[in-house]
């Protein structure tokens, strides 16, 4: 195992705080204000790290533990994600279900910590939140189906980076059905709109921010940092597989994976600023919808 | 009127002696006041008036289509009396409230519970309405609640992702206003009038004002009506353009969300420019008004006007431009006509579902007797119709706006009050930008309030949010709430 | 087309956020008149014109005694200016009110003529909260001029999250408690609760006359005389309701934000 294989790791560890920060600084601009400074999420991390926790008697320690597993959870999951051709830290055969198992593990643990504390508002962002993930997954599995029929079942790491632009040319269509599938499965699988409203202050249109109000103090910075992580893991699938060019030294492909990131986070913003939030019960229509140009990718790419 | 009625009409802002007001037993106050709303009437006010043995009821009813106001009483009793409820559900509220202050007990009222206060310690306390079953959940929001908003208790009853039924319990904004304006006016009465519903400080301040002036038998100057008009609509515009704002807000949408809340900032600088409080408070006076707006102020405001309504007649078609936001608009919290009808709606709820009730339209006085506006109706009664309803307003309250500033009258701002005959009651009716506000004051031997009922638009249109969440998904209990956007502490007091 | 117009609208008028505190403040309504001044050695002796005409009792003169104003009770209509013969109160047309003590707002002695601002918060806490502060907002018994008022610093003109601070739905996630509302009964449960979710270390900021003192309820039996009584508070910000920028002045300054700044 090469040393850059460290690389991805590590950048992600460092700068998927930006993420966020990025995608607030372009709403913002996009309405018209100044908007929070861009390195915002970073503060918010370090406050809450130095301040307590409030737990109410009616939760045990799934609750206290439901945080720091999901982050470690998602933190292992960056050892198989695919980033800018880069080797993976511990990529293998099939790895991609295992990035999805992981992902789908923070998740669980999120949601065994809502329904811990009996809340009923907790409760009911928890059951939506299953019901959404449960089908956005086929939609997940079906785009990575199609990009290991183009290149080869390898691990997710080697797929993405046997990626190039001319793959792009001979099967483009799929590929770009496949992208859209992906596009659809990360704004829901983060809780960006149109799925879910990660501003909203009303707690019976909550979806992922009703399972995380009785977190406070550290346990909410595992919180945050662990969904900002899960948002570069499933940005950077979409990104090598939309952006599939790694010239050559390693700093060149760190510093285009790097920007193709940070496009992706204005291009979140921006979707954002200009898409109204879909009603609940049109939500699983949407997946529906994401799953169906997954299995058309699909078709296409196996003739 | 066509047919006599029992009861004694009076014109909106005028008063009478409490004694020549018709006086029944209550059963047959109960039965005449049916009567009256069978035929075409509208409940205003139904509440007590403290007097051994118990208390009296009075009914302030309003025949739209005739432009009156009528009033009734019954003799001092104790004890109960036959539910008006049973027969008209718009009187629900009221009667609960008569139970709760004064003891008088309706019999046959379909949900006797206490309005304000709770039969515990927190108005959440008591028995709610529960539906059984196996897949039934009931959830409970507040008091405090996400956001910057005023603190109520929601209890749903759900299947799944669906409101079979909502019970609001409020009372938790109670500050014994009705019981400190009593034996008034004291110092500090028109800065309460003026916070019954911070965001209507004009509304409210206005039909308090129309109150005293009625019980004094004189007018405001003409002037001074002329300037109220004009602040109300100010009101009105600056709370529509909020509202649009936050709905937007509520789906997400932000280039009308940004917007809206930006030139909401300059309509309730407009008011400010007129009397330095950015919601009118010191502005309306028993009397008249405390601010001018000379001929160069007036047309500074002009001049900050129109780039605001150009300015939110622009948001407004973004927001009716995206499909996203009409898809979730539209057929979302639907209350039909006749439910609204029954209810008692008034104001943008009820224009919004199709009824034609609007009191500087039916019941003018002050400057609307001489300038109308033209009433805002949209059919329908879902989201869609009650967002309409509000650009429709601004429009014409925008309209209005630039043609009354081209023509003041001349004449003072202010006059002095004689002091309030006694013995006597005023009803006052105002057409806050949630709808009508209804102020009722009887005085003492010696001028001073025996009894002040207040009635916020709010007090009628709660029981039109808990229609409007049957039967949608509970998601979209935030877009109904806020498209009714109703006053907690107005209904609160 | 929205998205087209919307994106035409954003480059005519680019970014609409105020330049303050780094520009000077934006001004005050002519007609608002600002915080309040007391020279009570311009009292005429035995003269009292200004007590009777305060709606919420703020001002006192016992007997021979020095004019005293609360100005954490002052709902600021003026009437006192208007009814003094002496010019002993007259008004500053400063926006700048807040006070992390209460007796900071008490006017009259001599060296107290006009509010003593707030200071920055201590070393620790302004480490913490220096660039994020998460702010819970609970309406408690107020008209909701005040909340709606807090709502417009967070509109494009205002912006309150360039400066970090944001209000939060839950009282866990949350630094401190914006109190509204002079606290009514039925409320003091519920403000006690969530004032205890707040994970330490916590801040609370009084907002308005009411929370301060009571405001124009001051004295009713359904309602506390603020919250003052009921939870530590570190900063008032008086008014009825406060302008925004007052309430905007009253933050950054209690964060530091104000040190060296042109609009400070």
């Amino acid at each position: 195992m090469s040393w850059t294989a460290l690389i991805p790791p590590l950048l992600a560890l460092g700068f998927a705080p930006l993420l966020p920060g990025i995608i607030n600084r372009t709403k913002a601009k996009c309405a018209g204000r100044d908007g929070p400074p861009l390195r915002q999420a970073y503060f918010d991390l370090w406050k809450l790290l130095h301040k307590g926790a409030v737990y109410s008697p009616t939760a045990s320690w799934v609750f206290r533990a439901g945080p720091v597993l999901g982050l470690a959870a998602v933190i292992t999951a960056l050892a198989v994600a695919p980033w800018g051709g880069f080797p993976a830290l511990a990529g293998f055969r099939g790895d991609w279900v295992f990035l999805a198992c992981l992902l789908g593990l923070r998740r669980f643990l999120a949601v065994l910590a809502a329904l811990d504390t009996g809340s009923s508002c907790a409760g009911m962002g928890a059951s939506r939140a299953i019901h959404f993930s449960a089908l956005a997954e086929p939609a997940l599995f079906l785009a990575l189906a199609v990009v290991a029929r183009k290149t080869g079942p390898y691990s997710l790491a080697e797929m993405f980076a046997s990626l190039s632009p001319w793959h792009w040319v001979q099967s483009g269509s799929a590929l770009a059905l496949a992208a859209g599938a992906l596009f659809i499965v990360c704004l829901a699988d983060n809780s960006r709109l149109p799925v879910d409203d990660p501003d909203t202050q009303r707690e019976p249109a909550m979806i992922h921010e009703a399972m995380v109000l009785d977190h406070g103090g550290p346990d909410l910075a595992f919180l945050f940092y662990g969904a900002a992580l899960k948002l570069w893991v499933l940005g950077s699938v979409l990104v090598s597989l939309v952006f599939p060019v790694h010239p050559g030294p390693w700093w060149a492909d760190a510093l285009l994976a790097l920007g193709g990131m940070l496009a992706l986070a204005v291009v979140i913003g921006v979707v954002e600023s200009v898409m109204a939030r879909l009603r609940m019960l049109m939500v699983p229509q949407l997946l529906v919808g994401a799953t169906a140009l997954g299995v058309l990718a699909l078709l296409l790419i196996a003739r | 009127m066509s047919t006599p009625s029992s009861f004694q009409f009076l014109p909106n802002g005028s008063s009478l002696p409490w004694a020549g007001i018709p006086e029944f037993p209550a059963a047959d106050l109960v039965q005449a006041t049916a009567a009256e709303l069978g035929r075409g009437a509208r409940l205003c006010a139904w509440f007590g008036v403290p007097e051994p043995p118990g208390a009296r009821l009075a009914a302030v009813i309003a025949f739209d289509a005739d432009n009156t106001l009528a009033v009734a009483r019954s003799a001092p009793f104790s004890g109960s009396y036959p539910s008006l409820t049973a027969t008209h559900p718009q009187a629900h509220l009221f009667e609960r409230e008569v139970w709760e202050q004064h003891g008088l007990q309706p019999e046959g009222h379909p949900w006797l519970k206490p309005v304000r206060r709770g039969t515990g310690q927190a108005p959440a306390s008591g028995e709610f309405f529960r539906v059984d079953g196996r897949e039934i959940h009931e959830v409970a929001v507040g008091p405090v609640h996400a956001g910057i908003i005023e603190p109520g208790h929601f209890r749903f009853q759900c299947n799944g992702e669906e409101v079979l039924h909502l019970e609001i319990a409020l009372g938790y904004q109670h500050r014994g206003l009705e019981e400190a304006l009593a034996g008034g006016p004291h110092p500090a009465t028109l800065s309460q009038a003026e916070a019954i519903a911070g965001d209507t400080t004009i509304g409210h301040a206005t039909c308090h004002a129309m109150i005293l002036e009625a019980l004094a038998g004189a007018e405001a100057p003409l002037r001074a009506q002329w300037l109220r008009a004009l602040a109300l609509e100010l009101e009105r515009l600056a709370n529509h353009t909020g509202d649009l704002g936050a709905l937007a807000g509520d789906v997400a949408f932000l280039p009308t969300a940004a917007a809206c809340g930006k030139i909401r900032g300059d309509f309730l600088n407009l008011t400010a420019l007129i009397c330095g409080n950015r919601f009118g408070r010191g502005l309306v006076h028993p009397g008249g008004c405390r601010h001018d707006l000379e001929p160069a102020r007036a047309a500074a405001l002009l001049e900050k006007l129109r780039p605001a309504l150009r300015d939110v007649e622009e948001a407004i078609a973004w927001l009716w431009d995206a499909s996203s936001v009409r898809s979730r608009f539209e057929d979302t919290g639907t209350v039909f006509t006749e439910q609204a009808g029954a209810v008692g709606l008034v104001g943008v709820a009820g224009r919004a579902s199709g009824l034609v009730r609007d009191v500087r339209f039916d019941h003018p006085a002050g400057w609307h007797r001489f300038a109308q506006i033209p009433v805002a109706v949209w059919p329908g009664g879902d989201v869609f119709a009650r967002a309409k309803v509000r650009c429709l307003e601004i429009q014409r309250s925008g309209a209005y706006l630039e043609e009354q500033l081209a023509a003041p009258p001349e004449e003072g701002i202010r006059a002095g009050l004689e002091p309030a005959a006694p013995g006597t009651l005023a009803v006052a009716l105002v057409e806050g930008w949630r709808g009508e506000i209804c102020h009722a004051a009887l005085t003492d031997g010696a001028g001073r309030f025996r009894r002040y009922k207040i009635s916020d638009p709010s007090f009628h249109n709660w029981t039109g949010l808990a229609l409007a969440l049957r039967g949608q998904a509970i998601s979209d209990f935030p877009l109904c709430n806020k498209s009714f956007n109703l006053s907690y502490c107005g209904f609160d007091l | 087309m929205f998205a087209i117009d919307t994106i035409f609208h954003r480059l005519q008028r680019g970014c609409q956020t105020m330049r303050y505190p780094d520009g000077p403040a934006p001004a005050l309504p002519d007609r608002h008149g600002g915080g309040l001044r007391v020279d009570s050695a311009k009292c005429l002796p035995g003269c009292s014109d200004c007590v009777p005409v305060c709606p919420t009792r703020a001002i006192t003169r016992p007997g021979k005694g020095r004019l005293k104003l609360d100005l954490g009770n002052c709902i600021f209509c003026a009437a006192c200016v208007e009814a003094c013969p002496a010019k002993a109160i007259t008004q500053t047309g400063d926006h700048r009110l807040a006070a992390r003590r209460r007796e900071d707002l008490q006017l009259g002695p001599p060296g107290a003529e006009q509010v003593r601002l707030a200071a920055a918060l201590d070393g620790k806490l302004l480490r913490l909260f220096g660039r994020s502060l998460r702010l819970r907002q609970v309406s408690a018994g107020g008209c909701n001029a005040c909340e709606a008022d807090t709502n417009v610093l967070g509109t494009i003109g205002w912006d309150l999250g360039r400066f970090g601070i944001q209000f939060v739905a839950s009282p866990r996630h949350a630094d401190g408690l914006l109190i509204t509302g002079p606290v009514s009964r039925n409320m003091e449960l519920a403000l006690r609760k969530t004032y205890e979710a707040v994970p330490d270390p916590k801040l609370v900021i009084a907002l308005g006359a009411c929370a301060i003192a009571g405001g124009p309820f001051s004295g009713l039996p359904p309602v506390h005389h603020g919250a003052s009584g009921l939870v530590p508070v570190d900063l008032f910000i008086p008014g009825c309701p406060p302008h925004p920028l007052t309430i905007l002045d009253g933050l950054l300054r209690m964060l530091g934000k104000l040190e060296g700044k042109a609009g400070a």
